[in-house]
This record gives C-alpha cells, structure tokens and sequence, in this order.
C-alpha cells in the first residue's frame, strides 16, 4: 500500500512538473508598410499621366482607406491574428506616418505562408461613432446610406473624351439598395506570403496596384460608369470584386525607423 | 554651581534657537513655497465630439486662468491704449451673437470686412471662435498657424493672441505697453497670481489666459444636436435639407463640411472650391504647403451659426447664404486646381432647383445654437477688475 501511494504521489509529481514545462515559443515583432503603385512604379500623386485598361488618362490626388483584422498564418496552420489598435489601421497618403503601423502584437518565430485582412471595416465594427477624432473620423458614411465609415476614398481627375477634365471618387463603402437595404461591401483579401519570421525583426509590406482596382474582372471606365459611385451599388460592387486583385505582400526582416 | 548654570544658558539657548529656526521657516514658507493650487477646468465632451483636444502641454486649462482671460478678452486695454478712440479688444471684433466673429452688420466694420486701429484691413475676411479646442488642422483661412510650423511662435491660439496685439491690420501695438499697462491696473495682478501663481504680468500669461478662455467656446446644442439627441424633430424642409446636404448626388457637402459622423461641421482642412481661375493671394493654402494642388485652397469653414457670420469665403464675396448656395448650385468655376471632391464643377454645379435650395439653407439653420450665442459664461463681464465698464 505504502508502495501504491509512492507510486501515486511520483506520478503527481512528473505530471506536474510536465504541465508546468515552459512555452518555448519566441515571439517577433512585426510591422507593417503600406505602398501604392501605379504599373509598378510608386504612385505619384496629382500626375496626369496615368492610363487605365479603359484607357481613361487619370490622375490620383487623394488616396484613404481602411485595412483590418490582418491574420498570419503560419505553414503548422496557426492563424497570428492583430489585435492591437482594434485591429483597424487608416492609411493616407496626405499622412505619411500613415504608412507604417507597428501593432504591439507579437508573432510566434515560424514559417508562415500566407497573410490576409478585410479590405474596409467588417460589419460588426463599421459603426457610426467608432471614430471620433480626425483623421479616422472624416471617413464617416452618412447614416441613411448604412453608416459607418468608408472604406475607400480614392480622389482624383480623369480625361473625358474632348480632353475634359472630370473629377472622380473612387468612394467605397456599404452600398445602399431599393427599400432601404444596405450591402456590406468589404472584403476579405488573401495573399501568399512564404517567410521565416525573423527573431528581431520583421517588416511586412501590403502594396496597392491601383491600376488593378479599374481591370479584371470588370473594365473601369468613367466615361460610362460616371465620376462618383458612393449611391451606386452596382458599380461599388464591381469595383469590389476588382479589388480581390489589387493587393500584393511581401515579407523582410527588418526595422521601421 | 557654575556649570549648573552654564548647562542652563546652552540649553536654554538651544531650545531658543530652535524655536528661532522653526518660525523663520514657517515665516518664509508661503514666500518660498506659495500655495499656488489652481482649479483645472474640464471641458464636456458631447457624444460624437473629438476626444483629442488641441490644448497646449504649457497651458493646462484652469477656471482662474479661464476667468482672466474673459476678462482680458472683452478689455480694451489689452492693445496698450487707454484711449477711447485707440483701444481695441479681441471683443471689438469677436461678437458672441455673431459667433465670435464681425458678422455682416457690425457697427463698425461694414459689410463684415474688419480693419486694426490704424485702419488697415485685415488680409481675409473673419473666421468664427468655436470650437477651437478641436481644432488640429490649423488656424486662419490658410492653416498657416499650426503645430507643424517651423516658426515656433506660429502654431497656437497663443500666438494668435499675440499676433493680435502687434499686427499693423489689428492693434498695432507692442507687447511690453500692454503688459506694463495691464499691470498697473488694479485687480489684474490678484488674478493673476490665481491662474499663474505669480502678481508679475507676463505678456505670455496674457496670452495664454486669453487662449484658454478661446478654447472654452464650445457649441453642442443646435437644433441638429438635439434632433441627434433625439430631443426635437427636424421639419419636413430641413430633413429634405439634410439629405441634400449628406448625399454624394445631392448637395454632397458633407465631404468638406462634416454632418452626422462629424459634429464639427467641418473637416478643418483646405480645398479650392472653384470659386476662382487665377490665383495669386499670398495667404492661400499653397502659401503654407507650396503644393500647386493647394492654390486657391482655403479652410472648409464651420457651418454652426453660419447663418450669423456672413459675408462668406475668404475674400466675403457673398453677402447671403442663398448667394452661397447659388454659387455651389451654378457658379463654379473650373480650373486644373479645383478639388476633386467639388465633381460636379466641370458643368458649374451642382443644379439645385429653388425648392431644394430653400431646404438646403432650412437644414443649414438648423445648425444655429442660441445656447451658444447666449451663454452668460462667454459673455462679457458686467465690470472689468478695476471695477471700470467693458470699453471695446
């Protein structure tokens, strides 16, 4: 008997010492850069001298919009979801600090291969109020078009035929339908990324390729579509199925200074 | 026996030198450490407010600092002048039924277009004092003052204040006659030694009290708050109004000038408006960037008590609201730096018909706030400290 209860109590013993054993998982750091660019070249603001698939001359001026609920997901299948910020990063290009976010999230130290984030702000968040101090707070969509914020706002100017100059806004948000029903827009993008994440650092960059928001699979073409689509469901719609194809990422280890 | 008393004398002494040492440092105490304890002042933010507030990390509000600078505010004394006819107050110029601001009927300045007391005319017509404390974008028509200027003494509402004092187009004075003048004046340096901690009048302490009395004029209560509040119901008219106003194929004047999701009722932030093709103001947004995309770019101004600010733009072309509203509905003028929020003006507007233009301006109303206009606590003061009447 008194051998049983030995028994017992070593068994105890390594069992807790087991369950006491220490996650040897290392954590990263993480962070984010935010690019754009036109044809592969850096997007130069207020430049007439863009052509889209349509074959609209246009110029970019104004570019804000809305990337969250980024999610990691390593080669062992974990998901690294950030938190940090509510998980909501405002980029602008009239901001240039806007261009890199460094979450206080950290990621375990393994292979990763893929990354993905909603392109605006999920329905469960995109509401009215969330934002209250400017910059974030000027995205606001009007209430009696779904409230929230937008998730895009692209401005510029593109050549009408005649050589006239019209001014466009590109502005994506919830769509507004007959009898008052409203459609949740965003979307989820979802992009390889193989990388080992590195110990000290690691800088993960999200490129636009505007070009790509006016191609595939819907042709962009202002002189049809017309400048503004905020109360035109049908046409944020289709940009939103271009916009599946306008991202890219890619991965280096590395400080944001 | 000797000693005996020689033991009493150093004792005695002792004890006597302590007690000397304890009452020169309790004499010395209040001079040394004054009891310097000044009451913060918290603003109330209203729900949908900016909770980010533009208040300087040197100059904490506080209801002394609050109470002199409402005074020093409506004191004609402030621009060093003792004379009637020379004395000049932020007051003159900032009348609180007119928003803080001139207004289109002020006495003085005719039409709106207001002048220093040596007679010239300030650069651009006049900008309303409210809800200033939000502000983050920059002061003027131009945002030339803010924390992003390389000129240091450029980038608060203190600066402001100081450059009111000195300007040729405002009071044309110097800052040391006013401080000089405002100490001599009795019941200033009481007050000031409540919100400072010292009698001593210092011009940056004048211009730090009138800067935290500026950030006091807050405006939360319109007929648009309280129908957000749920308290009233807006009119047929104004809701037509205000669909106007909040749609992109309305009036889309929500982009520049806010709306439900910004209570501000503007964005703070610069756009040319189309209302020019040549541009050649020195004092134009492209004054402060150098970014030819900001010629002939101005602050989208607030629309709370906009009825009562007139005449409008920064040039006070208009004399009207209705004038306003008809240069959006048909008079833009398109050039390659009109912004591209403003989309209907490579056809000249955005073509209102009078009915809508009549909701447009009913829902703009909507966002006067007599609270504000009336509130006793921006008013002036009924005396001045030296028990003297307001002179502005």
């Amino acid at each position: 008997m008194k051998k049983l209860l030995s028994i017992i109590g070593l068994l105890c013993v390594m069992l807790l010492i087991a369950s006491c054993k220490k996650d040897e998982t290392k954590y990263a750091p993480v962070a984010f850069v935010f690019e754009h660019s036109v044809d592969g070249i850096s997007l130069q603001k207020g430049e007439m001298k863009y052509t889209n698939l349509a074959g609209n001359v246009y110029e970019v001026d104004e570019l804000q919009y809305f990337i969250s609920d980024i999610t990691l997901k390593s080669s062992s299948g974990k998901q690294v979801s950030v938190t940090s910020d509510s998980a909501i990063h405002y980029v602008d290009l009239a901001i240039p600090s806007s261009a890199y976010w460094t979450p206080s999230d950290r990621i375990p130290v393994e292979e990763y291969d893929s990354i993905s984030f909603i392109f605006g702000i999920s329905e469960s968040k995109n509401k009215t109020g969330l934002f209250v101090n400017p910059p974030q707070r000027d995205m606001f969509w009007p209430d009696m078009m779904g409230g929230g914020y937008h998730y895009m706002k692209m401005n510029g100017k593109w050549k009408a035929p005649g050589d006239i100059i019209k001014p466009f806004n590109f502005h994506l948000g919830i769509g507004m339908g007959e009898m008052g029903k409203f459609y949740q827009n965003f979307f989820r993008v979802t992009l390889p990324l193989k990388f080992d994440a590195n110990e000290v650092s690691n800088r993960v960059y999200i490129v636009m390729n505007i070009e790509k928001w006016f191609q595939s699979p819907n042709l962009w073409d202002w002189n049809v579509i017309g400048g503004q689509i905020m109360q035109n469901q049908a046409a944020m719609h289709k940009a939103c199925e271009n916009g599946a194809h306008v991202f890219g990422a890619r991965h280096d280890a590395g400080f944001i200074d | 026996m000797k000693i005996r008393r020689i033991k009493k004398v150093v004792v005695l002494s002792a004890l006597l030198f302590c007690l000397a040492m304890l009452m020169q440092f309790s004499a010395c105490r209040p001079e040394d450490e004054p009891d310097f304890s000044p009451t913060p002042y918290i603003i109330k933010v209203p729900e949908f407010f900016p909770t980010q507030m533009n208040i300087p990390a040197d100059n904490p509000m506080t209801v002394e600092g609050v109470e002199l600078g409402r005074y020093l505010f409506y004191d004609g004394r402030v621009s060093g002048n003792t004379e009637p006819g020379k004395m000049m107050s932020c007051g003159t110029c900032h009348l609180q039924s007119r928003s803080f601001e001139c207004g289109i009927d002020h006495p003085r300045f005719t039409g709106g277009h207001t002048f220093g007391v040596t007679g010239i005319q300030t650069p651009h017509v006049m900008l309303p004092l409210i809800n200033l404390v939000w502000n983050e974008s920059g002061y003027f028509w131009s945002g030339v003052i803010s924390n992003n200027n390389r000129n240091i003494t450029q980038r608060t509402i203190e600066d402001i204040v100081r450059m009111g004092v000195v300007a040729p187009h405002e009071m044309a004075g110097d800052t040391n006659k006013t401080k000089v003048l405002i100490q001599s004046i009795p019941g200033y340096p009481e007050l000031f030694e409540k919100a400072f901690g010292s009698r001593t009048v210092t011009f940056k302490n004048i211009s730090k009290a009138v800067a935290q009395f500026i950030r006091t004029l807050t405006s939360s209560d319109a007929k648009f708050d309280k129908y957000m509040r749920g308290e009233v119901q807006l009119s047929i008219q104004e809701l037509n109004g205000y669909v106007l106003f909040m749609t992109e194929d309305g009036a889309d004047c929500f982009h520049c000038h806010g709306g439900s999701g910004n209570p501000l009722f503007t964005t703070n932030l610069f756009y040319n408006n189309g209302k020019d093709d040549v541009f050649n103001d020195p004092h134009d947004r492209f004054s402060v960037t150098g970014d030819s995309m900001d010629l002939g770019a101005y602050k989208a101004t607030t629309l709370r008590n906009i009825e009562l600010t007139g005449p409008y733009m920064h040039d006070g072309r208009f004399k009207t609201l209705g004038q306003v509203i008809d240069f959006y509905s048909q008079g833009i003028i398109w050039s390659p730096y009109v912004h591209p929020l403003m989309h209907h003006a490579y056809d000249g507007g955005i073509k209102l018909t009078p009915s809508e233009k009549a909701d447009l301006v009913a829902f703009i109303k909507t966002l006067r706030d007599e609270t504000f206009l009336t509130n006793p606590a921006y008013a002036a003061p009924a005396k001045l400290p030296d028990g003297s009447a307001v002179q502005y």
